[in-house]
């Protein structure tokens, strides 16, 4: 009989190792691929799943049932890979990609015709900060205040992070339809 | 814009819904660094609280309503036929406490009453005593005769009664007959006699009432001291059908003179003329015993929970229920205790650490003079600080704060001595952990990433039963309040930690306590 969400939450709270693991292996393909987009590479994947999970499992009792579980849980998985490169963010000052930002472009097309794992390799060769930005924008759904406040920075460097991510994706997409053409 | 959202979109629907299982090996390294006992349930919201709360409430409201009741209604009787005439005396709601005797020259018997109030006021009036007694007398005449049909068909019943004193009665009454003087048998109705008999006949049914109802009104006369026949009306008081008429002389003389305590204790002389200052006029009678008394107190422990050379602090509160008889003493209630644990832990955690900064560029650009030298003229040159994770860890200590609620349950024996008493008792402590805390640990800052967390030593055992030796001292500051100091000897049934070092190491502990109880 599958266990309800909060009968697992109060049980992990007690220490019980298999409700621990039983809501794990119910979460974890969902935070794996958030996981992959905020990560560089896979190594750095797994640190974040590693950390994201024992923050949540650490910190289970002061989920107070506002919202749902499964969005605490995430929005914790969110904040442990903000944290794993906020340090970068604040200093590491990142190449410029103006020239290739565009104004019109049929791009979507050659966009739509990546798979996930192209995908997700073209956005984890963005920079540290584009892509924290660009996921904490497209995916996640926060806007530019939100950004800020998270990553402690200013909302026009937030823009400007988003909008150089563009740049850099749409970059890379012409790079790789241009050498196919 | 739209075209940015049109990215967007596509963006968010091929990244945002996938979904891939992560590596295997990985549950493997969560689990490991899942600290252990991260158990911290907010009190309010554990069933141990709602049942607490739940008895606790019960027990409130049925104190509350035993509280309430009127104990009094019982004896509201007036008889407006008696109101003119003055009463020797007057106790309402009293219960007999003691019941002594002792000889005085000439073989006379008397018999010591000792009255013990409990609400109302008791009064006295000294003038006309002999016309009193006549009054009161007569109407245990009434009594006694229906008494005495009892008597004959409960004779064999006679030498069952618990109290020597009364079994041995009628014999005495025979005895000292003889002995009173002829004036004063002018004064006692010679049917006094008969009520003795018929007293001590019914001997067993008296003594059901007597120690049956404690708040029973009795009433003595003054002239108990002429006769030791006297004294047996005294017995016939108790009853429970002399009731109403006792209770009209209280409505009568009840402004005229307030007294707590009434105790009779002569004389043979001026029995009759007895003047009201020979009555003792204290508030407050330590010799007085009750029969039933019962009462709430509160009470503080310190404890030293010995254990594998470790000495534990533990400060404990309790609020008691109280019941004594006699000497019998039992005592329950509920309490919360308070202890800590200093335990250590170690953190390991990875930082991004400063390790230099670097100067790079994006592109150069190629410049050839006119005699063929290149020069390369780097474009756009920027600085980055180069990061990198290193390994840290943190050992250090907290403390873990434990709340317990404890139930007590003992009995003993108390003697007391005027106001002071000894008393000793035994019984089980039954405790249960229902909050456990942690102070903060050591936080890394946000660039850091915590690996693993692990807790050094072990959870307390959360359910103990605990036997209990005891003996102090209680101090009776007024009829109603009493205060207690004892030493407290307690083995625990189970190991205080859930730790297989510690299985056979049942702790014991010493404990000094204080409280005061209120005796309703």
């Amino acid at each position: 009989m599958k266990r309800s969400d909060e009968e697992l939450r109060v049980l992990c709270i007690k220490g019980d190792g298999n409700a621990q693991n039983e809501l794990y292996r119910r979460y974890a393909p969902k935070f794996w691929g958030i996981c992959l987009r905020y990560a560089k590479n896979r190594m750095s994947a797994e640190d974040i799943l590693q950390e994201g999970f024992i923050r949540i499992f650490t910190y289970l009792d002061r989920f107070e049932n506002k919202g749902s579980f499964e969005g605490w849980m995430r929005r914790t998985m969110v904040n442990t890979a903000i944290n794993y490169y906020k340090k970068n963010l604040s200093t590491a000052r990142e190449a410029e990609y103006h020239e290739y930002m565009s104004e019109k472009s049929n791009d979507a097309d050659a966009l739509s015709s990546l798979s996930y794992q192209e995908l997700l390799n073209l956005v984890q060769k963005m920079p540290n900060g584009y892509r924290t930005v660009f996921n904490l924008y497209i995916i996640e759904g926060y806007s530019h205040r939100d950004i800020a406040d998270s990553l402690n920075i200013s909302e026009n460097t937030s823009k400007s992070q988003l909008s150089r991510a563009r740049a850099y994706l749409q970059m890379q997409i012409r790079k790789i339809y241009g050498e196919e053409r | 814009m739209s075209n940015n959202n049109e990215w967007d979109n596509i963006i968010k629907e091929k990244l945002g819904a996938f979904e891939e299982a992560p590596p295997t090996y990985m549950w493997d390294k969560i689990a490991s660094g899942i600290p252990a006992n991260t158990v911290k349930i907010a009190f309010y919201r554990t069933k141990v609280f709602k049942v607490t709360s739940i008895a606790a409430s019960i027990i409130l409201l049925l104190g509350f309503m035993w509280f309430l009741t009127d104990k009094e209604s019982i004896y509201n009787y007036r008889d407006n036929n008696l109101s003119t005439s003055n009463k020797l005396l007057n106790v309402d709601k009293n219960e007999i406490v003691s019941f002594k005797e002792k000889n005085i020259k000439n073989s006379t018997s008397n018999r010591k009453i000792t009255y013990k109030k409990t609400k109302q006021k008791q009064a006295l009036v000294a003038n006309n005593i002999s016309k009193s007694n006549k009054e009161i007398s007569s109407k245990t005449i009434r009594i006694s005769s229906s008494n005495s049909d009892i008597a004959h068909q409960n004779k064999g019943a006679i030498k069952k009664h618990q109290n020597r004193a009364l079994n041995s009665y009628s014999q005495e009454v025979a005895n000292n007959s003889s002995n009173v003087k002829q004036d004063e048998k002018k004064i006692l109705p010679k049917v006094i006699v008969e009520t003795n008999a018929v007293d001590i006949a019914d001997s067993k049914s008296i003594s059901e009432n007597e120690i049956g109802i404690n708040n029973s009104t009795s009433v003595s006369t003054e002239n108990i001291a002429v006769s030791s026949s006297v004294t047996s009306e005294v017995n016939t008081d108790i009853r429970v059908e002399t009731k109403t008429e006792i209770n009209n002389s209280i409505n009568v003389v009840s402004n005229t003179q307030n007294q707590s305590n009434i105790e009779i204790d002569h004389i043979e002389s001026n029995a009759i003329g007895a003047s009201p200052k020979e009555i003792p006029n204290s508030d407050f009678h330590p010799k007085t015993r009750t029969f039933n008394r019962i009462g709430f107190g509160a009470h503080y422990g310190l404890e030293s929970i010995q254990i594998n050379d470790n000495n534990i602090l533990s400060n404990n509160i309790d609020l008691s229920f109280n019941f004594q008889n006699l000497n019998f003493i039992m005592q329950s209630g509920v309490g919360i205790s308070y202890s800590k644990d200093v335990r250590g832990y170690n953190l390991e955690y990875m930082r991004n650490d400063y390790l230099t900064t670097e100067m790079r560029f994006d592109s150069a650009t190629f410049v050839v003079d006119s005699i063929g030298n290149v020069n390369i003229v780097p474009v756009n040159p920027y600085y980055t600080d180069v990061y990198d994770s290193i390994h840290h860890t943190y050992n250090a200590t907290y403390n873990e704060i434990y709340y317990s609620l404890r139930i007590p349950l003992m009995i003993g024996y108390q003697k007391d001595f005027k106001r002071i008493g000894i008393f000793a008792k035994g019984g089980v402590f039954y405790s249960r952990v229902i909050y456990r805390q942690k102070t903060a640990i050591y936080e890394p800052d946000e660039s850091s990433r915590m690996i693993k967390l692990n807790y050094s030593g072990s959870a307390r055992v959360s359910n103990q039963i605990q036997y209990v030796l005891s003996a102090g001292l209680a101090y009776r500051f007024s009829r109603n309040i009493q205060f207690s100091g004892e030493l407290m000897t307690k083995f625990y049934q189970n190991s205080l930690y859930d730790n297989p070092d510690y299985a056979k190491l049942n702790p014991w502990s010493l404990e000094g306590r204080i409280g005061l109880v209120y005796f309703l």
